[in-house]
């Protein structure tokens, strides 16, 4: 039965082979996302928007970002773990960016890119009636994506916790400082 | 009947002062140590005999509890370090 505590940390009940299917079916659906939407991780949790994409450079960028995030956090697991398996960690990073991956098409919503551009004009030349709807609306698909992107750190967070039995504040803070890292140099040259 | 393993006032681990044979009714008193087993919760040492019972396979306890993989080693895990801090 699902429930909060399975919803914010599965990889603490399901199998890792069920887990690691998951993750590769939503990373293979990424790609036409992403090629629809004109758009890659540059790393996880970074979309990036460049002019012109083709297909062969999408499918690099988001490998290349996926797989130094697990491949880095695999090491920082097993300097705090000896125990630790590459397939936790992988599903642990493959999870972790479903609820980024969700929310991907709404890049696409005409109606949400106006709205955003509305209010952005309103704040410049504020003439004529307040677009309250359209403010409401944007607030509304802010929280969305806030709401997405605090799930995927609870979901990597918890993977990790899980896959490499951390427990110290010491640890969590390493862990925090590696990823945040990680993020920062892999989009840097992963563009 | 559920044996006491920590003292009520200090939290002390309990030892054993006496012992009764239940057949003649001999006793034995003295001052001794619980073995390290019986100084675990009920809980812990259920989880030992599980994992006995499974023929030591954290696999097969993980699939019996629901639980995955990891979640039922690190529990192992914790356990074995409590075990050796009880040891020393």
């Amino acid at each position: 039965m699902m429930n909060w505590k399975t919803i914010f940390n599965p990889f603490g009940r399901f199998d890792e082979r069920i887990l690691l299917c998951v993750g590769i079916l939503f990373f293979i659906v990424l790609i036409p996302l992403c090629f629809w939407t004109g758009t890659y991780f540059s790393s996880i949790f970074r979309l990036a928007h460049p002019q012109n994409i083709d297909v062969k450079n999408i499918i690099l960028h988001n490998v290349i970002s996926f797989v130094s995030a697990i491949l880095v956090l695999y090491g920082l697991g097993l300097l705090f773990y000896r125990k630790t398996r590459i397939i936790d960690i992988a599903n642990t990073v493959l999870l972790s960016q479903i609820p980024l991956i969700t929310i991907l098409p709404l890049e696409k919503v005409f109606y949400i890119k106006k709205v955003g551009e509305r209010v952005v004009a309103y704040q410049n030349h504020p003439t004529g009636a307040f677009p309250f709807f359209d403010f409401i609306v944007m607030i509304f698909i802010i929280l969305i994506t806030l709401g997405a992107l605090i799930y995927s750190f609870i979901l990597l967070y918890n993977g990790f916790r899980t896959a490499a039995n951390i427990k110290k504040w010491q640890q969590i803070t390493i862990f925090c400082l590696v990823s945040f890292l990680t993020i920062l140099i892999c989009q840097t040259f992963n563009n | 009947m559920k044996l006491p393993i920590l003292c009520p006032s200090c939290d002390h681990t309990l030892n054993v002062s006496q012992m009764k044979c239940p057949d003649c009714a001999t006793e034995v008193n003295g001052n001794y140590e619980l073995p390290v087993l019986l100084k675990l919760s009920r809980e812990e040492q259920d989880f030992i005999l599980n994992f006995f019972l499974s023929s030591g396979s954290i696999k097969e306890m993980a699939k019996q509890a629901e639980l995955s993989y990891p979640t039922m080693r690190n529990k192992m895990d914790d356990l074995i370090e409590k075990v050796k801090q009880h040891k020393k």
